[in-house]
């Protein structure tokens, strides 16, 4: 399934089947718009290089899955379970991390214009491995 | 001269003589790396593109606007280097010694830099996009509206380096860092819209 575009159908099919590997997928507009409706468990799933960009993904529970090198720019995570998740160098310039679930989350990751409150903030800043302090 | 023969400095100094200034793909001989800093070569604008200068002598070499485009500089010592507006997209600078060299508007593009030692360094609006810091040291290095989108900066070294204006859109993990460094990567760059 590498390179191929990920369809609707095709993800219905493949996790009915209990296959979670959509890695280095290019996923496909409609799609992307329509995974809020789905309300799909992602969590555990393998999306690493995935692009899922502009993606509505609000309140998904992608808890544990591996979104290493996904492209998520732009992609709505507003209140998303992302526990646990692997962001290695994800790509999330300009999504929306509002009320996300970030704990234990691996940072790793492009931030850009990424939206969150105050505390998420904090704790990306702070208690993250993002930064080594020294005085 | 051949792709692939040994730039030797007889054959360097002829050609210059000449006025030619394309060692593309070419490698350098060792008592010509260890000859450079005396002949004092003047390679500005010298088309270097993918040579091997690998552990190359080139300390305070005048490299201004060179084209080392996939040049194999692995642990070159380009210590006090002229590199302003040198073209370094895509090479190897893996290990090299780039302590106080001049880099300042240098094309850096997807350049390896993985442990390069780039402490003091002039980096000012060099682009530094998709660049690989990993565990490079760019200490006290002035970063100022250099762009570091999607530049890889794991365990790197930003301590007291000039962050003003630049591009920090990049990616972080154990990047060593002031308390007053976080706070302006923290609240006045664009990593976040906080609501």
């Amino acid at each position: 399934m590498r390179k191929a575009v990920i369809t609707k159908d095709l993800v219905v099919k493949r996790l009915r089947e209990g296959y979670y590997s959509f890695s280095a997928l290019n996923v496909n507009k409609v799609f992307r718009a329509d995974l809020k409706k789905i309300n799909f468990d992602l969590s555990g799933a393998n999306l690493s290089e995935a692009d899922l960009s502009g993606a509505n993904l609000s309140g998904a529970n992608l808890s544990g899955a591996n979104l290493w090198e996904a492209n998520l720019s732009e992609a709505d995570l507003s209140g998303a379970n992302l526990s646990g998740a692997n962001l290695w160098k994800a790509d999330l310039s300009e999504a929306n991390l509002w009320k996300a679930n970030l704990r234990n989350a691996e940072f790793n990751c492009v931030f850009c214009k990424t939206k969150v409150f105050k505390a998420q903030r904090k704790y990306i800043m702070e208690e993250t491995d993002l930064f080594e302090v020294v005085d | 001269m051949r792709k692939g023969e040994v730039i030797t400095k007889e054959l360097v100094v002829g050609r210059l003589r000449e006025g030619f200034y394309s060692f593309s793909g070419f490698r350098v001989n060792r008592n010509f790396r260890v000859d450079l800093e005396k002949i004092g070569f003047d390679l500005r604008e010298a088309d270097l593109q993918k040579a091997d200068l690998q552990k190359a002598d080139l300390q305070r070499a005048n490299l201004q606007k060179a084209n080392l485009r996939g040049a194999n500089l692995w642990k070159a010592d380009l210590w006090k280097a002229d590199l302003r507006e040198a073209d370094l997209q895509r090479a190897n600078l893996r290990e090299a010694n780039l302590r106080e060299a001049d880099l300042r508007k240098a094309n850096l593009l997807k350049a390896n830099l993985w442990k390069a030692n780039l402490r003091e360094a002039n980096l000012q609006k060099a682009d530094l996009r998709k660049a690989n810091l990993l565990k490079a040291n760019l200490r006290e290095a002035n970063l100022q509206k250099a762009n570091l989108r999607k530049a890889n900066l794991w365990k790197a070294n930003l301590w007291e380096a000039d962050l003003r204006e630049a591009d920090l859109n990049c990616v972080f993990f154990k990047t060593l860092v002031s308390k007053e460094q976080r706070k302006h990567i923290m609240e006045e760059t664009d990593l976040f819209v906080v609501d």
